[in-house]
């Protein structure tokens, strides 16, 4: 399907953000952002610290106000009930109201959507056996570890069965089996034709479940596109050959390829694909022996420090 | 309003489920079960001791719950970040505002009603009968109280808690002396005989001071018309008009702080 015909969820037009520093200073967090959320796709936004994801994500969700620029969100602005009524949100690190046990939480929540008492305890039951956290339902929620709140978080995110879902680190302090059930959780609701919105800084994980990608970095977008777009550009041939002499290294180095020497073998990278036929031939013509022919590309993190060192900013995630 | 009205019962299950609520609440009922204990100080005046020491402590102890509940309830929010999932819901703003306001007011009133009733029944153990003016008195303190509830609930929505606290308990001194402000603002009114032929020399300095004082008597809450417990003393009755007219004037006050404080949480970024 081509963008033009998809259905876009949130849109962020030229988004300007200045936060007041006291004085009559300001400081930027956002400079002419422009992107697209489409319905029924897991959308990433990485960057590293003071990159203004949670900005973003504030502005989506109508909790701060753009200095410039629009935001839209199913094709209203974000302060709109009628929109609230479609979303859930799932912060960095959640907090809720600790005096609470999961019932509780899950109830009120209900409750702030209008469900009568036998839909929220039906969704409760649900939710609860859906995060895994059943046993501890009648737990106070000042008990709770990390991760116990980061799935009980999810759970009040998905009361209201949202057709958009923001997530900001949802597997930050969960086990490696809570992280993959949530990363397949993450899966079966893109697949139901829900459409997520993930913040996070574990780029494999955004590698492996996101359609699209934006990478920010100091306020502004220094990539974006799908993950194929994103890593294709950084694909190369590799080729591991042995007994190849310095003549044929020559002749190799002449087509256009980079040649590493391990151990005994010889590592030759070949960026034009299309060549690698040529390459082949050069090496046996010499008496060589071709081990292994294989494509490779750079992980999303490679990609993400290079676009973060070419803006020349620091890296840190 | 539904969301305002699920906001306003967690508010108040919140409130009544932290240590300082029963610590403070608890302290209040000691002290005005114990008022009669301490009536023999003021022999012969025994009534009047345990309706001034009863009434006395809640208001302070009324004072020191809804300042604190009140001060805390915004800050706390935005601290916890507990308001970043409450506003993704379908909750408008003024609705979160007036749930935070109905909760207190919950909280406020479930506490004077306890500390009142005691109150009631220890004064009419030594007076040995009923007096509606006791009765009065505590619906009485239970405006005043929500009034000044009202004003740090609206700070809280600008202001970090020490401010709040300061804020909300200046107003409620200042409040206490309105009528004195409005005396010192206007003298030739009170003022009367051979001191008032002074008053036509006074400089523009006293005259721009006077100005200032009345200022601050028309947006401070007129906290003392409250305060009953002179009349009770010297007229022996509290007039049904002054009772409504001061509910009234608490429900207007009440009304206006919070369309205030509407208007500054509107814009509020977190």
């Amino acid at each position: 399907m081509s963008e033009e015909s998809k259905e876009v969820i949130v849109e962020l037009r030229n988004v300007r953000k200045e936060y007041p520093t006291g004085w009559g200073g300001t400081i930027l967090a956002l400079d002419n952002v422009s992107f697209e959320v489409y319905r029924g796709e897991i959308f990433g936004l990485v960057g590293p610290n003071g990159s203004g994801k949670t900005t973003t994500l504030k502005l989506i969700l109508g909790l701060i106000f753009p200095t410039a620029g629009e935001v839209k969100v199913f094709g209203s602005t974000p302060y709109d009930i009628q929109v609230k009524n479609r979303i859930g949100f799932l912060p960095d690190g959640p907090y809720f109201y600790d005096f609470l046990n999961a019932d509780e939480l899950l109830d009120f929540y209900g409750r702030l959507f209008g469900y009568s008492k036998s839909e929220r305890k039906e969704k409760t039951e649900e939710l609860l056996e859906l995060v895994g956290m059943k046993q501890f339902r009648k737990m106070p929620l000042r008990n709770y570890s990390k991760g116990m709140m980061q799935r009980i978080g999810l759970a009040q995110a998905l009361i209201n069965d949202p057709e958009l879902l923001l997530l900001d680190e949802p597997t930050t302090g969960i086990d490696p089996i809570g992280a993959h059930d949530i990363k397949q959780l993450m899966l079966k609701l893109r697949d139901q034709g829900k459409t997520i919105f993930l913040c996070s800084h574990l780029l494999a994980d955004v590698q492996m479940i996101c359609d699209r990608v934006v990478i920010l970095n100091l306020g502004r977008v220094i990539r974006k596109g799908t993950i194929k777009e994103l890593l294709e550009p950084t694909a190369v041939t590799e080729i591991l050959a042995s007994e190849v002499n310095d003549e044929a290294l020559q002749r190799i180095a002449a087509i256009g390829a980079t040649t590493t020497k391990t151990d005994s073998n010889i590592l030759i990278r070949l960026k034009e694909h299309e060549k690698t036929p040529d390459v082949i031939d050069v090496i046996r013509s010499f008496g060589g022996h071709v081990i292994s022919v294989s494509q490779v590309t750079e992980t999303l993190e490679d990609v993400f420090i290079k676009a973060v060192r070419e803006s020349g900013m620091p890296e840190t995630t | 309003m539904r969301s305002g009205l699920v906001i306003a019962m967690n508010t108040f299950q919140e409130a009544i489920r932290r240590k300082f609520f029963w610590v403070v609440f608890l302290f209040a009922l000691v002290a005005i079960a114990s008022a009669n204990l301490f009536s023999g100080i003021a022999p012969g005046e025994e009534k009047v001791f345990v309706f001034d020491f009863g009434l006395g402590s809640i208001t302070l102890f009324g004072m020191l719950i809804v300042v604190f509940l009140g001060a805390t309830m915004i800050p706390s929010e935005v601290e916890r970040r507990t308001i970043f999932t409450i506003l993704s819901k379908p909750v408008k703003r003024w609705q979160f505002l007036l749930g935070k306001f109905l909760g207190l007011s919950l909280t406020t009133l479930v506490t004077v009603a306890a500390m009142g009733i005691l109150l009631i029944a220890v004064h009419a153990y030594v007076a040995k009968g009923f007096d509606a003016n006791v009765c009065k008195a505590v619906i009485l303190s239970f405006f005043q109280l929500l009034i000044v509830g009202a004003i740090a609930l609206a700070a809280s929505t600008r202001g970090s808690l020490a401010f709040n606290i300061v804020f909300a308990v200046l107003i409620y001194f200042v409040g206490s002396q309105s009528s004195s402000l409005l005396t010192l603002a206007e003298p030739e009114k009170h003022i009367v005989g051979e001191r008032a032929q002074h008053l036509e020399t006074v400089s523009w300095k006293v005259y721009a001071f006077r100005g200032v004082l009345k200022t601050i008597y028309w947006f401070v809450p007129h906290l003392d018309n409250f305060d009953v417990r002179q009349a009770v003393v010297t007229e022996g009755v509290v007039p049904w008009q002054t009772l409504v007219n001061c509910i009234l004037y608490g429900l207007l006050y009440c009304l206006i702080v919070l369309l205030v404080a509407i208007l500054l949480f509107q814009d509020q970024e977190f």
